[in-house]
């Protein structure tokens, strides 16, 4: 019936203080060499953010190109271009491989995972702290080769053209070989974790949603990244042994290619967005003080979504010469995946009716979510079904659809995680004025940015040009403003984030009335998370928590001990 | 076309109305056969999208303010947790939709998948980074002409990597994968000009890799393919000069095949710099490539004897190829006047003669059909099973004239003895080549050096009227062979020409 | 040479490999093992120092056992090996299939893979008698059995060595075979059929050692955390209610094998 902490921490507590466990130790080694998750979380955290920035500015230097129909900044011809291309390469390849993939399950995974089971930590510490060098290692790899000479095969490296394109491919390549190395090592970490340090009286429907969510994730991670690093290390083999794999010249096939990519990066797109929609998930009970609806039906749309991802990687090789059965087949299987997903927004929808919510900043990033999202996932089926999947494949339609999804989708949900547990994160609160403002200006700008793009993609504009025809300019112009608007909202939201971090309101031990467990410990928590051992109930009970003005904070009305709880 | 969903009905209803609304805003209009389709199905997301997309985003909205926080508000309401037949009520509608929609979305598909029969056949070559036309009539062009209300078929490849055939005005997309022959169709119904772009990352150039694409009437369209057959005018109508046609010829006749014009190494020697440099011979020594040796060596490639190519590789054909004779001189001087102009070593004797068509010395003729009982009837199927030979691929391998190559000539092998693997003597009769090109695999012929693809594809079937174009070929062989006989010459019911095989 | 640069290639991530069965599999031998309880499990963690000291600060920590977590890792990373495996053999698979092997430049399979097949084999049982051992408490048997094993793995790299310095020759035929011809291997990409067997050839040679090699790679992975327990077993930290590391090892090592007679039988059949 409730959720229930044995030991409150924090009244009692801050008579014999606790050293949180930023302020544990503060060598530089005490964090490089550390095995808490929380300090693997930040510094997950910390490097993705650092590639978000760069993927970011790589973006604003692709929409100034497009500002212009023979292209603003590389123009005149083909060695122009190709810097242009290898732009875009670059900033696909950061957003996936450094920042979707690893932000969300790695670095909100890491520092939430163990708190929300109420456990000290993650399964396996060091493999943790492992993972996290790969993901490191696997970095540095892809940005020496981007010093040395930068690829310009796109983020997908097609066959033939990331065989013959006379670039740094395989040490890139073998960099992202490791990222996928780390994310594998991730996942097998989680999943032992949730199958294993789940407090008493934590069945497995009482988990939080986000764990589903980052349960689901890392099935995928285990299971589909070794295909991908097949794949790629069969590339790499093909290149310096000059054999016909994936070469057409050579007798190979591009088109096996390209299934196995798939078959790795479409489940990929679910490692990106199930995470996502988990912190919703979490965000929308917690600020409309309301039980989640149907949790069973969330937590299993979750399931469903990650194992049916895998069988619909087909849909990207529509106008590729696939079997016209194989298209059936992949078509119907892909807008099965749509079912899910509408399930989810469905139930967040009754989640806030007749609750009481609180729009504060996380909260505004969850309803942006839902929006977004909606667009992102109905522009999906329209490129699911066979006939209009020929008039939009490969142009801006798409790219517009899948920023919908990735940033719309898991990006706008992880800034909604950041802000979510940033008090908790860091002990800090940031200013929720500023706050607002940048999600609103975001949610604007970001519209300004994509909605145009699919429209000059219905009309036939293709994806990955450096130049284009006059008559899609209007739209390229108003898209680009959109984009110089984001980065406002960026750096808006870098500048009030870091400000807090110095200047920021001491954060109370639940700030927003959240039941899952990590609220019951300090804001930043002690190094072991919990000074007790946490045991529970029902989740998102919320008749437990009410506010507190005296201390700005919210309360836990009466813990009854577990044992009692019981009869 | 005959399937529609009475949903679609429903909508079909209001499209007058709505329908041009909804769809012209974001699709081309509909300028194709399929694109009908196409926008049905657009019409009908986008009814689908609107409505969930207003529902989802109202109650959003709604419920954010109805539902607010405030001093007077601390509390949710008391409601149910959860509602089982709620949620899979709103599991099962959007299920229903979405399978209607998988299934209106596949039916336009097919229509787009399966090009009519009568359709027009272009072929589309890719590369990087401009497209090649050739049309039936063999002209080549990289402007892309489509006749009005008339079905187009096109078959596509590509010599490098990846590119994507993408019409937006005509709702036709189709990638174009290297190593394999990719199809699409098209039916315009809307006169215009429209853009060809290539729509799957190809490189540097991917985004100048623009075609213009001219749909006209159909009197329109054949004069303009036969504009652009005339090797001799530009597009403008007016004369080109001779090194333009030449390049012309260059594309047109397959020399870009093996011969590179800036200087990296292909099958046959590069262009660049050829023409009036030293070539060295196999066994040492040099020639210098003089207007004489670049002719000599177009005319009898078999001939040649430049060191570190092989001999044989080069059709021996090209007079033929050239328009035959009385004709080929002409183009034969435009090739060695453009290779020229790529030459840093062009000087007077590599130029062709000024004046009139150069003199048709010393052309040997082509190889006349040695004696062998051959049936007068079957002269009009010796030059189409010639042709064939070209076309398909025959010549790249076997020779026709006794020079040893990677596969055996096809000089006096019709009816000749044939040695097998397992030192069994047999006869190459008719059944003998015939199943030796339909299925390679089942004979082994002593010392062969590769097994022979199989070849069925590009011979035999419906479109090539049955076997039709198999025994054109198998007369050509015979026709090559002293051997030749009864036993090893098509059953004599065959003669009937398939017309080239087009 | 060009082998080296692929192993190289290799030999990073399976390192990792073999680096995770060692955080994996020791990772739980902590020195309370020996009569850990739920109860204790559940004990608040150790002085937070130990934690945040993390790898080199403290050895041991963090001082906690979670019963069956080690199972089921090492289960988790065959899985996604096994993953590695089928992808990779699916892939030779379709490549193998569009190919049409004619007659002539014909490659056969060293027989010495047979000998390493025995090997892998009989590891697999000694192994098997090991965990047998152990259960039963049979100390020395234990070690007995974990030493052969450890010797088995070593004796099959060796034979796998073998195997590939065998069929080295037959690499530098096709490899020379395809320089002899090398005007008809064009930049651009055509290449007159003629040279097709050979190419082919040649690429079945490269997939050969790439699935070969990768799967040495893993038992080399292998035999790392193997030898800790050896060495383990000798200093008698294993008993019939203690020996995670014995399990784990058995688990990898029987993966190991089916993996092996996968790719054996493939390549033996369509090669």
């Amino acid at each position: 019936m409730t959720t229930t902490a044995v030991a409150p921490v924090s009244a009692e507590a801050s008579a014999a203080p606790v050293k949180n466990y930023l302020k544990q130790t503060t060598t530089i080694r005490s964090w490089l060499l550390t095995l808490d998750h929380k300090r693997i979380g930040v510094m997950y955290l910390i490097i993705s953010l650092l590639a978000f920035f760069i993927g970011g500015m790589l973006a604003e230097v692709i929409r100034t190109q497009l500002l212009t129909p023979s292209g603003l900044i590389f123009h005149g011809g083909g060695a122009a271009y190709r810097q242009y291309n290898q732009v875009f390469t670059l900033h696909g390849i950061i957003m996936v491989f450094m920042v979707l993939v690893p932000m969300t399950p790695a670095a909100i995974g890491n520092f939430t995972l163990p708190l929300l089971l109420g456990a000290k930590d993650v399964a396996f510490p060091r493999l943790n702290l492992f993972s996290f060098y790969l993901y490191v290692s696997g970095a540095v790899l892809a940005i020496l080769s981007t010093v040395l000479g930068a690829v310009d095969t796109g983020w997908t490296f097609y066959a033939p053209y990331s065989i013959d394109s006379n670039s740094y491919v395989v040490l890139m390549v073998a960099g992202i070989f490791l990222l996928g190395f780390s994310s594998i090592f991730t996942g097998l970490n989680f999943i032992v974790t949730i199958h294993k340090l789940r407090p008493r009286g934590m069945t497995w429907f009482r988990m939080p949603l986000f764990l589903w969510a980052t349960y689901a994730t890392s099935i995928i991670q285990v299971a589909a990244t070794p295909v991908i690093g097949v794949t790629l290390l069969l590339l790499i083999v093909e290149r310096v042994m000059g054999i016909g794999i994936f070469n057409s010249a050579l007798g190979g096939d591009p088109v096996l290619f390209q299934h196995f990519f798939w078959f790795y990066s479409h489940p990929a797109v679910y490692i990106m967005i199930l995470p996502a929609m988990g912190i919703v998930s979490e965000i929308i009970t917690t600020f409309s003080h309301k039980t989640i609806f149907g949790y069973r039906f969330i937590a299993m749309s979750s399931l469903a979504i990650a194992l049916i991802g895998f069988v619909v990687w087909g849909h990207h090789l529509f106008v590729n010469g696939q079997s016209a059965e194989l298209d059936a087949i992949f078509s119907f299987l892909t807008f099965l995946v749509a079912i899910p997903s509408a399930v989810k927004v469905f139930n967040w929808l009754a989640t806030m009716y007749k609750g009481a919510i609180d729009l504060k900043t996380p909260m505004l990033y969850a309803l942006s979510f839902i929006v977004l999202f909606t667009i992102g996932g109905f522009t999906g089926v329209v490129l699911g079904a066979l006939s209009t999947d020929v008039v939009l494949h490969d142009t801006y339609f798409v790219v517009a659809h899948f920023h919908y999804v990735m940033f719309g989708g898991a990006i706008i949900a992880f800034l909604g995680g950041l802000h979510y547990w940033w008090p908790k994160m860091t002990g800090r609160m940031y200013s929720e004025p500023w706050g607002k403002f940048a999600c609103g200006l975001l949610f604007i700008a970001f519209n300004l940015t994509f909605f145009p793009q699919l429209v000059v993609g219905a009309h036939g504009m293709p994806r990955r040009y450096a130049t284009y025809l006059p008559e899609y300019q209007s739209y390229m112009v108003v898209s680009t403003i959109g984009a110089y608007l984001q980065l406002i909202a960026f750096l808006t939201m870098a500048g009030y984030l870091l400000h807090s971090l110095f200047r920021g309101a001491k954060a109370p031990e639940n700030p927003w009335g959240g039941t899952t467990l990590e609220w019951t410990t300090s804001s930043p928590p002690p190094t072991e998370n919990f000074l007790g051992t946490p045991e529970v109930d029902v989740p998102y009970d919320y008749s437990l928590v009410e506010y507190d003005p005296a201390i700005g904070s919210y309360i836990r009305k009466e813990p009854v001990p577990f044992a009692e709880q019981a009869h | 076309m005959g399937f529609t969903m009475p949903l679609m009905n429903m909508l079909n209803g209001v499209k007058f109305d709505c329908s041009r609304m909804l769809a012209f805003y974001w699709l081309p209009r509909d300028s194709s056969t399929t694109a009908p389709d196409i926008h049905d199905m657009w019409n009908f997301f986008y009814v689908v999208a609107i409505f969930f997309t207003v529902l989802v985003v109202g109650l959003m909205l709604f419920f954010m303010f109805r539902y607010r926080m405030s001093a007077k508000r601390q509390k949710a309401d008391p409601s149910a947790t959860h509602n089982t037949a709620l949620e899979l009520t709103w599991t099962g509608i959007p299920l229903i939709i979405v399978m209607v929609m998988f299934v209106v979305g596949f039916k336009g598909y097919m229509n787009i998948d399966t090009p009519p029969g009568n359709a027009i056949d272009v072929k589309v070559l890719a590369q990087q980074w401009f497209w090649t036309f050739t049309y039936p009539n063999g002209a080549v062009s990289q402007t892309l002409y489509l006749p009005l209300d008339r079905p187009v078929r096109f078959d596509m490849t590509s010599n490098d990597v990846l590119h994507g055939f993408w019409i937006p005005a005509l709702s036709v997309q189709r990638d174009v994968v290297p190593g394999r022959i990719m199809t699409t169709w098209v039916e315009a119904t809307r006169p215009g000009k429209f853009h060809l772009q290539c729509a799957e990352y190809c490189g540097d150039g991917h985004s100048r890799m623009i075609s213009p694409v001219i749909v006209e009437p159909y009197s329109k369209y054949l004069a303009d393919i036969k504009a652009a057959a005339n090797i001799w005018v530009g597009a403008d109508g007016k004369p080109l000069p001779m090194p333009k046609v030449g390049e012309k010829l260059y594309n047109l006749k397959g020399c870009s095949s093996c011969h590179t014009v800036n200087g990296a190494r292909g099958t046959g020697p590069t262009w660049k710099n050829l023409a009036g440099s030293q070539v060295k011979l196999n066994g040492g020594g040099t020639a210098t490539a003089d207007y004489a040796y670049l002719k000599h060596a177009i005319m009898n490639p078999d001939h040649l004897n430049v060191r570190g190519f092989t001999k044989g590789v080069m059709p021996d054909n090209y007079i033929e190829q050239l328009g035959g004779k009385g004709k080929y001189e002409r183009k034969i001087n435009a090739i060695i006047a453009y290779m020229n102009t790529i030459s840093k070593y062009s000087s007077k004797s590599s130029m062709p003669p000024t004046g009139a068509a150069a003199p048709a010395a010393s052309v040997p003729a082509a190889a006349a059909p040695p004696p062998g009982g051959l049936p007068k009837a079957a002269a009009a199927d010796l030059a189409v099973g010639k042709k064939l030979a070209m076309t398909v691929g025959c010549t790249a391998c076997h020779s026709v004239n006794g020079t040893p190559s990677v596969c055996p000539t096809w000089q006096n092998l019709a009816g000749s003895k044939v040695k097998l693997k397992d030192g069994k003597m047999v006869v190459a009769d008719y059944d003998y080549l015939r199943t030796m090109i339909l299925q390679p695999g089942k004979i082994n012929v002593a010392g062969a050096m590769m097994q022979m693809p199989n070849m069925s594809a590009a011979l035999v079937g419906p479109q090539y009227h049955g076997d039709q174009r198999l025994n054109d070929l198998i007369w050509y062989i015979n026709s090559l062979s002293k051997f030749s006989d009864k036993a090893s010459q098509p059953p004599r019911s065959s003669l009937q020409s398939t017309g080239g095989g087009q | 040479m060009v082998n080296l640069r692929i192993a190289g290639q290799c030999l990073a991530p399976m390192c990792c490999a073999a680096y995770a069965c060692h955080v994996l599999a020791p990772g739980q031998d902590t020195s309370q093992v020996m009569s850990m309880t739920d109860e204790q499990a559940h004990t608040p963690a150790p002085p937070p120092d130990d934690k945040v000291l993390g790898l080199l600060g403290n050895k041991k920590a963090p001082a906690m056992h979670i019963p069956g977590a080690g199972n089921l890792g090492i289960a988790l990373l065959i899985v996604a090996l096994g993953m590695l495996f089928a992808a990779s053999l699916v892939s030779y698979l379709v490549v193998r299939y569009h190919m049409h092997l004619g007659p002539g430049a014909e490659i056969h399979l060293p027989p010495g893979l047979w000998v390493s097949t025995a090997i892998l084999l009989i590891s697999s049982g000694t192994i098997h008698w090991a965990l047998a051992a152990v259960r039963r408490d049979q100390e020395k048997m234990l070690r007995l059995a974990l030493a052969v094993t450890f010797a088995l793995g070593i004796a099959f790299l060796i034979m796998q060595t073998a195997n590939w310095l065998d069929l080295a020759a037959a690499m530098h035929r096709s490899l020379a075979a395809i320089h002899a011809q090398a005007d008809v291997l064009l930049p651009g990409g055509a290449i007159i059929p003629a040279d097709r067997s050979l190419v082919q050839h040649h690429d079945l040679l490269v997939l050969f050692y790439v699935f070969t090699i990768l799967h040495g790679l893993h038992v080399l992975g292998g035999l790392i955390p193997l030898a800790v327990v050896t060495l383990r077993a000798f200093s008698g930290r294993y008993s019939r209610n203690y020996h995670p590391g014995v399990r784990y090892s058995v688990m990898y090592w029987h993966f190991l094998d089916i993996v092996w007679l996968l790719i054996f039988a493939v390549l033996e059949l369509t090669f």
